[in-house]
């Protein structure tokens, strides 16, 4: 492994690892803020464990989420130190907003940790409300760094370094808006399913128990509206990459000649090579109506763009295949649940459906993994798209690859501890709700 | 506009090593602590930081930030030459922070809670020793200004060098006296108050006597610190203003004034960086 990879692998990781455990402590306390909303209003005490129990899931990711993001930080300059020495000024803006929303964020989870039974019910209610919003502040704006990667604003670049630097041009960049909307909805759509994906299975498993179904149903209801808004704000990125990244869109859609009236490539094995795309299922047409609301329009394939500044097709193309095929299905278990809350109330008892929900568990966070290779990958091989290229930016320092496998294998660690403590937490919550609900007649 | 930049990066740097170093504090800390105190200074400690701990990423993302905004090329030296230890640094951070959460929110008790603990307290004592190296590093200025010649001379010498890791051990036992100067007035009974006073006398003394390694090793070592440091009245003030009050807080916590033991430490903690960062700040 060459230097490059290494460092390119050993950010991935960083990256993908972080962007999960972010987006579930973007999302989690804001069921846990409406768990104990409902408590608050029916004096339910299940509601109360359930809030209770959340928060505690909250803090392990959130922690997971802070720590990694504070790695992350530091990762920019520790491998791409070319990078961040122009990027740095530019993009300090949104970096530096963040951190004031995390700040805010940590303090509200400790409130709302140490505050039960200590505050008055509705300031902790209150504090918990705020962790989620800073969360996801947080969230969008260390997105604008990235969208500001895909679609650099704010300077001029002469010669080989950046004048006229503004900040906030630089973080309003056009990539922002669509990107951050895509994200958000993405942390929704995949930890609202995987929630109610685990809660209806466990209420399937334990049906006396109404703390799952309680679970279930608030998370549910998010996961469906973030179902029915994801195609759309899929729509408008794509939309706009098509406009600003043509070279992104053409190697996601595998479309390597320019053409009007072009087709939509729906799966199949990209050839470089041969530039075909074969075991695909076409489309006629429906990449142009697509990308540019117009059967008839002109959409640019990869050989308008200099071999040298080609992105990895076969990768982007499958994870972009990826992503689409598992939001589609996605959305089609949302309808599935509607269905039968309307018509079919005996399916949401049913082993099948429990099953499927389950299934729908890690496909979420599957999806974000996939649409993510497809932003990074798909801008390569430029760190900032048409100024400066990734290879120009490594840090000299020689064996990342060591760098690499360390980091790999504490992310790894970490991945299996943090779910080893979430089957734990599971059990501990059946377990409280037992004991709570046991009969008079047992010993306490 | 440069005037305004250094200020908020000392703010920044002080809150992080003051506030930080309590954290890492904690941990060390028990590190130290004999076996049958454990369990009793693992809930007082939880107590202690439990609340605040995440929020104190925050100074260090700021000090990174500000770092990169205002000083992008000392930023990218440091962060290329010194690339092992801060990213030992950040593992340690990534350890402890996480086995933080995992021991006190994990649903379940049982034997794990005990592999979490051992690891909270190594990677705490690890955390300050390579952040007082890179501070060391950035002081002892041996980074390369051309292309090294060989990996050791770029990536080891500028770091791996008797001054920066005695920096480092020194900022351990700074941590580990602001803690357990902290932790003296976080426990209600009077046998734990003295215990803990007890415990931030040695760390006190711990941190003279490194201090001093440190001072003789500049001596050697990095002549132009030294001189620097003494040359200019500031620095020289604050110098002994941190002396002073190496004594006041051994005298507070015998005469078991612990709040005012806690004021003369922080004011340790910022004389200490004040004449560090005063000296440093012209050739960042």
């Amino acid at each position: 492994m060459d230097d490059l990879l290494a460092g390119r692998l050993q950010m991935a990781t960083s990256l993908g690892f972080h962007i999960i455990f972010a987006s579930i402590s973007m999302v989690m306390p804001f069921f846990m803020a409406v768990a104990q909303y409902r408590w608050l209003k029916t004096g339910n005490a299940t509601y109360k464990l359930l809030a209770k129990s959340w928060a505690k899931g909250v803090a392990i990711f959130f922690a997971i989420g802070a720590v990694s993001g504070t790695m992350l930080s530091f990762e920019l300059g520790l491998l791409w130190p070319g990078f961040m020495v122009h990027a740095g000024p530019i993009i300090g803006m949104p970096f530096s907003l963040e951190g004031t929303f995390f700040f805010l964020e940590a303090i509200a989870l400790g409130m709302f940790l140490y505050g039960w039974d200590r505050l008055p019910q509705w300031v902790h209610f209150g504090s918990g409300v705020v962790v989620g919003i800073a969360g996801v502040a947080s969230g969008v704006l260390v997105v604008a760094a990235n969208s500001w990667m895909n679609s650099p604003s704010g300077f001029d670049w002469v010669g080989d370094h950046a004048e006229n630097i503004d900040p906030m041009a630089a973080m309003a960049n056009a990539a922002w808006f669509t990107q951050a909307l895509h994200m958000t909805l993405a942390a929704f759509f995949a930890t609202s399913f995987a929630v109610a994906g685990l809660h209806a299975w466990l209420r399937f498993k334990r049906p006396g128990n109404e703390l799952h179904a309680k679970a279930f149903g608030i998370a549910m209801p998010f996961a469906v509206v973030a179902a029915f808004l994801m195609p759309l704000s899929g729509d408008l990125a794509a939309k706009d990459v098509a406009i600003r990244q043509p070279a992104k869109l053409a190697a996601m859609e595998a479309h390597f000649h320019t053409e009007r009236n072009a087709d939509l490539i729906l799966g199949g094995l990209p050839d470089p090579q041969t530039q075909t795309v074969p075991y695909a299922l076409r489309i006629p047409g429906g990449l142009s109506f697509l990308a540019h609301g117009d059967f008839n329009a002109e959409v640019t394939g990869l050989d308008r763009i200099p071999a040298d500044e080609h992105p990895p097709v076969v990768i982007t193309h499958i994870a972009f295949q990826i992503m689409v095929g598992i939001g589609t299905l996605m959305v089609g278990v949302a309808g599935l649940y509607l269905i039968a809350l309307r018509w079919r109330r005996r399916w949401l008892t049913a082993r099948w459906f429990a099953t499927l929900l389950l299934g729908c568990v890690p496909l979420g966070f599957v999806a974000i993994e996939a649409g993510w290779t497809v932003t990074e990958v798909g801008r390569q091989p430029w760190i900032l798209y048409g100024i400066l290229r990734t290879a120009d930016s490594l840090t000299p320092m020689p064996g990342l690859v060591y760098t690499f496998w360390l980091t790999t294998t504490v992310y790894v660690v970490l991945a299996f501890v943090a779910a080893w403590l979430l089957t734990r937490q599971i059990r501990g919550l059946s377990l409280q709700f037992d004991r709570a609900h046991a009969p008079l007649t047992q010993p306490l | 506009m440069l005037w305004v930049t250094l200020f908020f990066l000392l703010v920044a740097i002080l809150l992080y090593v003051l506030l930080g170093g309590a954290d890492f504090g904690a941990g060390i800390v028990e590190l130290f602590t004999p076996t049958h105190r454990r369990r009793a200074t693992e809930n007082i400690v939880y107590k202690a930081i439990g609340p605040v701990w995440e929020a104190n990423h925050m100074w260090l993302v700021v000090i990174i930030v500000i770092l990169f905004v205002g000083f992008p090329k000392a930023y990218t030296d440091i962060s290329t030459y010194l690339h092992w230890p801060m990213l030992l640094m950040l593992l340690g951070i990534v350890a402890r922070g996480t086995t933080f959460a995992f021991r006190h929110y994990d649903a379940i008790e049982d034997g794990a809670q005990r592999v979490h603990s051992a690891i909270f307290r190594w990677s705490s004592f690890i955390t300050p020793l390579f952040l007082g190296i890179l501070a060391g590093a950035v002081t002892l200025g041996h980074m390369p200004s051309q292309p090294p010649a060989s990996f050791a001379q770029g990536f080891l010498e500028p770091w791996l060098h008797p001054f920066p890791l005695a920096v480092g051990a020194f900022f351990v036992a700074l941590s580990a006296l602001v803690a357990a100067t902290f932790l003296v007035g976080e426990v209600s009974g009077p046998e734990d108050r003295r215990y803990f006073a007890q415990v931030a006398q040695r760390w006190n003394l711990v941190a003279i006597g490194l201090g001093a390694v440190v001072l003789l090793l500049g001596y050697q070592y990095a002549p132009h610190v030294f001189e620097g440091l003494l040359a200019s009245a500031l620095s020289s003030v604050l110098f002994l203003v941190a002396t002073a009050c190496v004594v006041l807080v051994l005298y507070s916590l015998r005469r078991g004034r612990v709040q005012l033991a806690r004021v003369w430490v922080g004011g340790q903690v910022v004389a200490i960086l004040g004449a560090w960062l005063w000296h440093q700040f012209p050739a960042l």
